[in-house]
């Protein structure tokens, strides 16, 4: 049963995205100020919010790292920084190419996007570190993956407490036709079912790695 | 002739500007003159009331492909080293087996 579970899971994923996508072209309303471009809010928005679930999830499995030294929560908060790594990408990218027709250019120097690039460069810095300081690291890896969660708020709140180039919390306010909304949502969990399964199948992989090390030793252990 | 004081020149180039500046083609007269424009905006021939869309769809297109370019990207490394991890387990295995039993 659990063998189907990943392909099924990846299924319904891809099948609420592709549904998400044909609202979000062909029933949701073009917008009035952007036009056209406003397209890429539906996939935009929720790799946002899911960029920010894998950023707590990595920052709360760190917490317990440092209390309780648990391999396991250690690779929960690296498999979640990972994914992190990959939504905060799809966020960089179709940020600026919404931005270059919205505002003329793909980049402005506002609070919201440059707080974003850093968070990823934070999320990056810890991929670094687990990747080429070896074990000893995951001390410090913890610190940068709780480091980077105080950056969240940060981002969510730019748009209100900084009035930049950025658009508002349009979801938040509830300034959203329902048409809108009705795409968004789907996207939404599209988006969220294929983070479960891939942060599924990165712990899966964690896992075998812990074992594998686990039998490298064995095998030294035996041969001396 | 008398020496130009720096002050004053400045505003001998603000007075010559005019100068520089094309002429307007309503001022233009003879067989080189420019038609007159109609007021007002004036359509593109063949284009479409959606123009903007022109624009806007190779951004929209991009971006949908890059998301769905970066999942299968990193589902398919994912698979890669699913499968790398689990040769080194087979082969391990194996090993410790074969250890154990001598």
């Amino acid at each position: 049963m659990r063998k189907y579970l990943f392909p099924a899971g990846l299924v319904a994923s891809f099948a609420l995205l592709v549904w998400g996508t044909w609202q979000a072209f062909f029933v949701a309303p073009v917008e009035s100020k952007m036009g056209y471009v406003q397209k890429i809010f539906y996939y935009h928005v929720p790799s946002a919010w899911i960029l920010f679930l894998a950023v707590f999830i990595s920052a709360g499995a760190s917490v317990v790292y440092l209390i309780r030294r648990s391999d396991a929560a250690d690779r929960a908060a690296y498999a979640a920084a990972e994914l992190a790594a990959v939504f905060g990408a799809m966020v960089l990218v179709t940020g600026p190419l919404w931005g270059w027709k919205a505002w003329g250019k793909p980049w402005v120097w506002d609070v919201r996007l440059t707080s974003s690039l850093l968070l990823w460069m934070v999320i990056l810095a810890y991929l670094a570190v687990r990747a080429f300081a070896g074990a000893g690291a995951r001390t410090l890896a913890a610190g940068l993956s709780i480091f980077s969660v105080v950056q969240v708020p940060l981002i969510y709140y730019a748009v209100d407490l900084w009035r930049g180039t950025h658009p508002e919390r349009l979801v938040a306010k509830g300034a959203l036709d329902p048409q809108m909304r009705a795409a968004l949502y789907t996207c939404t969990f599209g988006f969220l079912l294929l983070f479960a399964v891939l942060y599924a199948a990165r712990l899966r992989l964690g896992r075998a790695q812990a074992r594998l090390d686990e039998l490298w030793l064995r095998v030294e252990d035996l041969e001396q | 002739m008398p020496r130009l004081s720096l002050p004053a020149l400045p505003l001998l180039l603000a007075l010559l500007s005019p100068l520089a500046l094309p002429v307007p083609a309503s001022a233009q007269s003879g067989a080189d003159a420019a038609p007159t424009p109609p007021p007002g905006f004036v359509q593109v021939k063949g284009a479409s009331a959606s123009q903007p869309k022109i624009e806007a769809q190779p951004l929209v297109v991009a971006s949908y492909l890059f998301i769905w370019g970066a999942t299968l990207g990193y589902l398919f490394l994912l698979w890669r080293r699913q499968q790398s991890v689990q040769s080194d387990l087979g082969a391990l295995e194996a090993r410790v087996r074969e250890l154990e039993g001598e």
